[in-house]
């Protein structure tokens, strides 16, 4: 299944603060298990040394007081219907934040442990052998 | 947030004042405000431990970390007594150990900050 994934997709990032909570649990780990939940490909979370957002507010690990909310970015690539599918459900659980989709190219998606027989199926694109229908 | 540091701010205000009260009693220190200065070098190591945890995990909340940085550290420590501490000893004539006493609280408080960072990093 995986080597299906490759080719044009949707990026989707959500940058939140990491102070964000929905119901008690951080924001990004309730988005991760969210999108989990719903059968995403994958999400990624990452932490933004500084930044700011539309309070204008500096958050930054230069200096402590400034440092307690540090920007949070979730990226996930998905097929674009199932990105829309979600977005009901994210404008629910996420209060303030930015949310973009970008085209992107997914060259190449692949589990740890392929198995040897699969591995062809599962290079990068354009160095594979022809999918078998 | 504000409760957390509130509450970490009670922790280091009387752990302070205990630490600080029972170190300067101790037999031989006299008046040099042995105190302050460890007080200020244990505060450096622990907001340097606890600030690369924090930012280089997930192990510690942000209300923690407010707890424990903003709070707990920012109780512990004083600038405000060292300043005190040093002028009075320059006041007194006392230059070369206010001299000691100031630079050996910079160097030493950012040397713990480093070890701090660096004993957290090698847990990372």
């Amino acid at each position: 299944m995986h080597h299906r994934f490759k080719g044009e997709r949707t990026l989707m990032r959500i940058f939140i603060g990491e102070s964000d909570k929905y119901h008690g649990k951080p924001l990004y780990q309730a988005l991760v298990e969210k999108l989990r939940e719903s059968g995403f490909a994958g999400a990624t979370v990452l932490r933004g040394v500084a930044g700011f957002g539309a309070s204008s507010t500096l958050h930054t690990d230069k200096v402590l007081r400034m440092s307690l909310d540090l920007p949070m970015i979730v990226e996930v690539v998905e097929t674009e219907e199932a990105i829309e599918r979600i977005l009901p459900t994210l404008d629910e659980m996420i209060g303030g934040g930015l949310v973009t989709l970008e085209r992107a190219r997914v060259i190449m998606y692949r589990p740890a442990d392929v198995r040897p027989s699969q591995r062809e199926l599962h290079r990068i694109e354009g160095l594979e052998a022809e999918d078998e229908e | 947030m504000i409760v957390y540091v509130t509450l970490g701010g009670i922790v280091g205000t009387l752990a302070r004042y205990f630490v600080q009260g029972w170190l300067q009693v101790r037999p031989g220190i006299g008046a040099f405000p042995v105190g302050t200065l460890v007080i200020n070098i244990c505060g450096s190591l622990i907001i340097g431990f606890v600030m690369r945890l924090a930012t280089g995990s997930t192990l510690i909340s942000p209300e923690t970390r407010g707890a424990l940085t903003v709070g707990f550290c920012g109780a512990f420590t004083t600038m405000s007594s060292f300043s005190y501490e040093t002028i009075a000893l320059l006041t007194d004539g006392e230059y070369w150990r206010a001299g000691v006493y100031a630079g050996g609280t910079v160097i030493c408080c950012l040397l713990a900050t480093v070890a701090g960072i660096g004993l957290a990093s090698r847990m990372l």
